[in-house]
């Protein structure tokens, strides 16, 4: 198993103030750089960027290629991963997304993922004016094409359902022949499965315990083995998952030390998420319909929250995500539910390096391929992140590193023995 | 195997082998209609399904039908479909058959 990080870059708003001081956001980034460069020092495999618009305290990262530039020039060896690119033509126009990824892949050496979605929530598809019931048809358009524009010359042109271009030569080309690897942010199950009939990487957002790994695994591999209609021009066989992460000398520093992080990040996804946000207020008005641009505290709601709401169970009762009965067994049926409430409450990433290496030893075993932290999160503090990267990365990451090279790697090359398509995949 | 071949009700199977090969065949719109019957066919079989996927703004739309252009709707109380337009997309076409697949395996347990 690999290992990245994993940025929305997250800003709570202060608890004391209205709003942000004037340096907040260019701390964030230079904090985020020292955190990304000492991860690429010790070997960590990945750091990747969502893009998000309109997002306030949830995702500051709506330029990642920005980041993305930045980190090629002063990391050595991490791979630069947008997790994702939004490929409706009304938000990135897939040619200018070639242009970027293959500027990226030049400048960075070739260390490009390129994670492509969607979009999710209102509050961004209606800042662009992008149909929601459109979106899906509009990514795979965005995404084929764009694929395209990379790997020929020229490109002949397109008239489609949702951009049209004449004839051009896209250029600069990327070095990653024929494109750079591929993903798709799979929230959804159904996804993971498109992700395999497409021949892409799936990048699974729901938090998912090591035995549902293991299942989704498994059909993920069957499907690409036997139902792989390739979207790109080489495949990229992988799945990865995302975890809670906070490392420290103790499992109760660490608790302490991860604080709200994991809650918060739960509690704004769930704000902003889909058309209503699954957060109420007393009168169980939905808040995002109350939100105020530029004004909204959303951290000091979330922090006057009692403790048993902070983990989002109480609001995944009242938007009638989980049941009573699923509250008592503290563990929702509902998919969506049981993301938002492993996002607030996972903890098998969150201890001593002891701790964490026995609870992800799991994952490894169900053949994931790469694991991704998300370590910057809430209001945590820059410090206790830089710490639990070392920790995780000198204590832990080398000998999962290697199993990866003696025993996952093999079992990969056995699942893919026999499939018909190029592959370009850094796993 | 294909997914399909583990649903036990001939009926949803047969409406979901149609829709993978019309898939492959290069027919997702076509594909999108067997699903869509698939999933009526599931709705008589549990009808609580009707209710559970009506498109409502406080629902989370990841738990539901996918609404990529074809509703589900009430037409005299009963279930029915609507479709937004002609064309769709091969992953609009996945995702519908992927859902009814999971909602039939599911459903027989």
């Amino acid at each position: 198993m690999k290992f990245g990080l994993f940025y929305e870059l997250q800003l709570p708003r202060p608890l004391d103030g209205e709003t942000w001081d004037p340096d907040a956001e260019r701390r964030l980034i230079e904090e985020m750089f020292e955190q990304v460069e000492l991860a690429d020092r010790l070997g960590y495999h990945y750091v990747f960027f969502v893009e998000h618009h309109f997002l306030e305290e949830y995702a500051h990262s709506t330029a990642p290629e920005i980041m993305l530039a930045g980190l090629a020039r002063t990391t050595k060896q991490i791979r630069l991963g947008h997790g994702v690119v939004q490929m409706p033509p009304l938000v990135n126009h897939p040619a200018r997304v070639a242009e970027r990824i293959s500027s990226l892949d030049l400048i960075s050496g070739g260390r490009v993922e390129f994670g492509t979605g969607e979009g999710a929530s209102d509050a961004e598809l209606g800042g662009y004016n992008v149909d929601r019931t459109l979106k899906k048809s509009m990514w795979e358009e965005g995404t084929r094409e764009c694929l395209r524009m990379m790997s020929e010359t020229p490109y002949p042109g397109y008239d489609g359902d949702h951009f049209s271009m004449p004839e051009r030569n896209v250029i600069p080309k990327p070095i990653q022949k024929p494109h750079p690897p591929v993903w798709v942010a799979a929230s959804r199950r159904e996804t993971t499965l498109l992700a395999a009939r497409f021949g892409i990487g799936s990048m699974g957002f729901g938090f998912e315990t090591p035995e549902e790994t293991a299942v989704r695994v498994d059909e993920y591999y069957r499907l690409i083995r036997e139902e792989c209609f390739p979207i790109g021009k080489a495949i990229n066989p992988g799945l990865f998952v995302l975890n809670q992460f906070m490392a420290a000398e103790t499992d109760e520093e660490a608790v302490r030390r991860s604080a709200d992080g994991p809650g918060f990040f739960s509690y704004s996804l769930g704000y902003y998420s889909t058309t209503r946000g699954t957060q109420k207020d007393a009168a169980g008005v939905p808040l995002i319909s109350q939100h105020h641009a530029g004004v909204t505290n959303i951290h000091r709601q979330f922090a006057a929250l009692p403790q048993e709401e902070k983990d989002g169970r109480t609001q995944l009762k009242e938007a009638k995500l989980m049941t009573a009965e699923e509250i008592a067994a503290a563990e929702p049926e509902n998919e969506m539910a049981k993301a938002l409430f492993r996002a607030a409450r996972s903890g098998s990433a969150i201890g001593t390096t002891d701790t964490i290496r026995e609870n992800i030893k799991r994952y490894e075993d169900a053949h994931t391929d790469i694991m991704v932290f998300n370590a910057q999160c809430g209001a945590r503090k820059h410090e206790h992140i830089m710490e639990a990267i070392q920790r995780f990365g000198e204590d832990v990451l080398p000998e999962f590193s290697e199993r990866h090279e003696t025993v996952h790697r093999p079992w990969r090359e056995q699942q893919l023995a026999g499939v018909p398509f190029e592959i370009n995949s850094s796993i | 195997m294909a997914r399909y071949e583990q649903v036990k009700d001939e009926g949803v199977r047969a409406l979901l082998e149609q829709a993978t090969n019309e898939m492959r065949g290069g027919a997702p719109a076509v594909a999108v209609h067997a699903c869509c019957d698939a999933f009526l066919l599931l709705i008589e079989q549990y009808p609580d399904l009707f209710e559970e996927n009506l498109p409502a703004d406080e629902k989370i739309h990841h738990q539901q039908f996918p609404r990529f252009g074809a509703r589900l709707v009430s037409v005299a109380d009963q279930p029915g479909f609507e479709f937004d337009r002609e064309r769709f997309s091969m992953g609009e076409a996945i995702t519908y058959l992927d859902f009814t697949t999971d909602t039939a395996l599911k459903r027989q347990g």
